[in-house]
This record gives C-alpha cells, sequence and structure tokens, in this order.
C-alpha cells in the first residue's frame, strides 16, 4: 500500500497547477468526437458492414475507454521523466519502493481520473452491451480487461527500464500511444489496414483485447474467432510481462553501474 | 532584439535537440498515425477530399508543433530551474522566443516531408510543391502561439487547456471539413482564426484555384498581426508578473 504515498503526492501536484488540471480533465471528453462522427455518418458509409455491428456507439466508446485505461498506466513514463529533469530522480530511487510501486502509484490519478471522465458514457455503453450479454460473456470481458492491464503493465516495465539508460521513454509511450488509434483497431477494424501495418497490430495484445471485448459485448465480427483471440490475448500478456520484468531487471543493472548523471 | 541573439538561441536549441535522438523517430511516426485515421477516411470518401484533409490535417500539426513548442519553451526552462538565467541573460524573452521559433521551423519541416512521404506511399499526395507555403505558414503560427507564451509566465503550466484549444481551432478552421458548409456563425468564428486561412490558401494552391487568393492572404496577414500584438502585450504582462511577484524560479 505505501504506492498510495505516490498517488497522493501526484494528486497534490496536480491540484497546485489549477488551470492546468482542469483541462486535463476535461482531455478525455474529447475521445466522444470520433463517436458523434460515427453516429451521424455511420449508416450513410455502411459502417455496420465493415465494423460488423450496428452498435456503433457502444463499439467505440468501449474501444476508446479500454484504450484509456491501457495507456494510463503508461503516465508514469512520463513522471519518472519529470524527476529526471527536475533533478529529483536519485531521492526517488531512493525510497524503499519496487518499480511496480512507482509505476502504480504515479498511474493512480491517472486512472482515477480517466474513471470519473469517461464514467458516464462507459456505464451507458456497458448497460447498452450488457442487455444483450451472457454471465459468462461478462465474465470473460472482465478477464479480458484485467490481462489486458497486465499486458499494460508488463510494457511500462520495459520503458521504465528504459528510460533510466536511454532518458527518453517518454518517446516511445508517446509514439506507441499516438499509434494505438490506428493500428490497435480504435476506429475501424485493422483488416482494413495495409499490410505491413496490419501485421504490426497483430503484436500487440491490446488489438485482440480490444476486439475480443467488442465482440462479446456488441456482437461485432471478431478478426478470427473469440476463442482463438483470448489464446493469443492470453500468450501475449505472458510474454510482454515476462519481457518487462526480465528487461527491467537488466537495465536497472546497467543503470546503477553506468549513472544516471544528467537527463 | 537582434538577429544575433536569435540565431544563438536557435543553435541552442539545435544543441539541446542533437542530444537526443529518439525524438526524430517520434517526429518522423507519429504524425502519420495521429492524422491517417482522419485522411484515410477522407480519402476512402474520395481521392481528392482525402488530399485536401492532408493539406489541411499538416497545416494543423505546424499549430500543433507551435502551440506546444511556444508554451514548452518557458514552462520546460521554469520546470528545470533556468528560467532565472534566461531573465538574466541580456537576450529578451521576445528573442528568446523567436530563436525558439526559428528552430521549430526545421524541426516542422522535417516532419511534414517525411509524413508527406508517408502518405504519398499511402496513396494521399499533399502536394510536395506546398512546402514552401507550410514554412511560411510557420511563421503565421508563430505569431498566432505567442499569447501562450504569455500565459505560461503567468499560469506555469497550461499543456491541458492547450490541447483543448488545439483540438477546437481544428475543427473551427475546417482541417476535415470546407468551412462553407458551416453555419454562418461558426464561419465568423473561423475567418478569426489564421490557421483558417492557410488551409484555405494551401488548398486553393494545391487544385490550381486562385480566385480570391489576394483577399484570403490579406485576411492572413491582418488577424495575425492582431494575435502578434496581444501575444507580445501579454508575454510583457507576465513578466512585469514575475518581476513584481517574485516568481522566476517558482515551480
Amino acid at each position: 500500500m505505501r504506492f498510495l504515498a505516490l498517488a497522493k503526492a501526484s494528486l497534490l501536484t496536480a491540484r497546485r497547477y489549477r488551470i492546468d488540471w482542469y483541462g486535463n480533465v476535461l482531455v478525455p471528453v474529447l475521445t466522444v468526437v470520433p463517436v458523434i462522427i460515427a453516429l451521424w455518418y455511420g449508416k450513410k458509409i455502411g459502417l455496420g458492414d465493415i465494423l460488423g455491428t450496428e452498435n456503433y456507439f457502444e463499439y467505440y466508446i468501449l474501444g476508446i475507454a479500454y484504450w484509456n485505461y491501457v495507456e494510463v498506466v503508461w503516465s508514469s513514463i512520463f513522471v519518472l521523466r519529470y524527476y529526471m529533469r527536475t533533478d529529483q530522480l536519485e531521492d526517488m530511487l531512493l525510497t524503499p519502493l519496487t518499480p511496480l510501486e512507482y509505476i502504480l502509484g504515479w498511474s493512480l490519478l491517472g486512472i482515477a481520473v480517466t474513471t470519473v471522465t469517461s464514467l458516464p458514457l462507459v456505464a451507458l455503453a456497458v448497460i447498452m452491451g450488457l442487455i444483450g450479454a451472457t454471465v459468462s460473456e461478462v465474465a470473460v470481458s472482465v478477464v479480458v480487461f484485467l490481462l489486458s492491464i497486465t499486458a499494460s503493465f508488463g510494457l511500462a516495465y520495459l520503458i521504465f527500464g528504459l528510460t533510466l539508460v536511454i532518458r527518453e521513454g517518454d518517446e516511445v509511450v508517446s509514439l506507441i500511444g499516438n499509434m494505438a488509434p490506428l493500428i490497435g483497431g480504435l476506429y475501424f477494424p485493422i483488416t482494413l489496414l495495409p499490410g505491413p501495418l496490419r501485421h504490426l497490430s497483430y503484436a500487440f495484445p491490446f488489438t485482440w483485447g480490444v476486439d475480443v471485448l467488442r465482440a462479446l459485448l456488441t456482437g461485432s465480427r471478431p478478426i478470427f474467432g473469440v476463442r482463438e483471440e483470448l489464446l493469443i490475448l492470453f500468450a501475449l500478456t505472458l510474454l510482454y510481462l515476462t519481457l518487462g520484468v526480465l528487461s527491467y531487471k537488466f537495465l536497472e543493472r546497467t543503470m546503477r553501474r553506468k549513472g544516471i548523471q544528467g537527463f | 532584439m537582434s538577429l544575433r541573439e536569435v540565431l544563438t538561441i536557435a543553435k541552442k536549441e539545435l544543441r539541446v535537440q542533437r542530444r537526443y535522438r529518439l525524438v526524430w523517430l517520434n517526429f518522423a511516426l507519429t504524425p502519420f498515425f495521429i492524422l491517417a485515421p482522419w485522411v484515410l477516411t477522407a480519402k476512402f470518401l474520395s481521392p481528392s477530399f482525402g488530399e485536401s484533409v492532408l493539406v489541411g490535417s499538416i497545416m494543423w500539426y505546424w499549430l500543433n508543433q507551435y502551440f506546444f513548442g511556444l508554451q514548452e519553451a518557458f514552462e520546460d526552462e521554469r520546470e528545470e530551474g533556468t528560467l532565472v538565467s534566461v531573465a538574466l541573460s541580456p537576450v529578451s524573452l521576445l528573442s528568446f522566443l523567436l530563436g525558439k521559433g526559428l528552430w521549430m521551423v526545421v524541426e516542422c519541416s522535417y516532419i511534414t516531408v517525411v509524413t508527406m512521404v508517408i502518405f504519398k506511399l499511402a496513396g494521399v499526395s499533399a502536394g510536395f510543391g506546398l512546402l514552401p507555403l507550410y514554412i511560411a505558414s510557420g511563421f503565421y503560427m508563430f505569431a498566432f502561439s505567442l499569447l501562450w507564451a504569455g500565459l505560461v509566465l503567468r499560469f506555469r503550466r497550461i499543456g491541458g487547456v492547450n490541447f483543448l484549444t488545439q483540438e477546437a481551432l481544428a475543427v473551427a478552421s475546417g482541417v476535415t471539413a470546407d468551412i462553407r458548409a458551416y453555419p454562418r456563425i461558426v464561419r465568423g468564428v473561423a475567418y478569426l482564426i489564421p490557421l483558417t486561412y492557410t488551409i484555405i490558401v494551401g488548398r486553393k494552391i494545391l487544385h490550381g484555384d486562385f480566385s480570391g487568393l489576394s483577399y484570403y492572404l490579406l485576411g492572413l496577414n491582418l488577424v495575425t498581426l492582431v494575435y502578434l500584438i496581444v501575444g507580445i502585450w501579454m508575454i510583457k504582462k507576465g513578466e512585469e508578473f514575475l518581476r513584481i511577484s517574485g516568481e522566476w524560479e517558482a515551480w
């Protein structure tokens, strides 16, 4: 529970910059723009045939909310860079906390803000999705969500370690975060992507996570099949977590040998 | 203010940026991934619409870079505790921003060329001949962005509000639409935004339609001049506030 101290520090820091705080809280609201466009033009351009469902609202909101939660775990990397820039990283690393606690503590505020700002729309989408869903489908959806978050932690571990050595981990997060809407199938199925991008998206656990979640709760057409994609998601989650933990151990050792002067 | 001061700051930026290699990979790929959903969807409707949206999107990306760049110019220095050194140096805050802005022309030109090449490979052209126009738009976006530098001196952190403003401006200025389709009141707002004019001029040149071009250029210059004056005034007020309150080093 020590990570809660970091979360509290993040909250107190965020509250110090009032205007920025209000701006950041409103940013997730922007995610409804593609949803509004889809609802407006969806039927005209035959979006239902492309997505495999007429439930555009649930389709987009579930995808966007899912991605907001996956991505918010990586916000810890930006905090790490902030402490590097403000010359407080050594002090942070001297605290008796594990990297997992850093990632948890620094991303908890983001998770809370995402929950508060997305809650009304997510609740509506989930309720609408749950109407036709069975108990087992809901249970599997929860497992998919937890697996995805676990995979996200694995990636955060890897980038956390990278940041300690190459310093520019925030650039990696920024790049992956901006790639996601296109290659993660947030706005349209990845089957429409050109070959190289489609193959790249197969390597992301989140592509499978969001696809299964949508198939279960909105009845959209999955890429391969729910069962096959669950297996792929499980294998990729295991791979990401193992790679993340091992790479962090190696990178931390490298960082302690080389030192981390400068930023 | 002198050219030597401005070039010194631009040179400093070059040296700083050379230390961070990965950011150039981010510059090269991120714009494509941000803009692709909009551009490719527009191309799906018609190739010419795809090209128009790409021109608008690249123009908006220059605005995005300048809005964040000029805001972070002071924000980063203050965060790292070096803003007071900037204030004590014999370079005015405006020269400091001009130096940053000049370096950003290099950054944005690189972003634009790489993005245009990637979209060309994806089957959407933004007209390589428009590159001088994109670069010229940078100077207008610089003037339009000055107010963020003034605001950040007063409020320290404004990234969230800045981002929201950029998104609102993207909608109002017709990045993904023709503003003639907007209601009159929204069109009125659009004509107060320099980005609207740079997008219209860019699209007109791309499609070889030069009718009314001089009026749009006149409008662009007049509107930008207003923002330039307001921006400089806000920087002066921000600096005045810091000197009175003694908050140069407060973060």
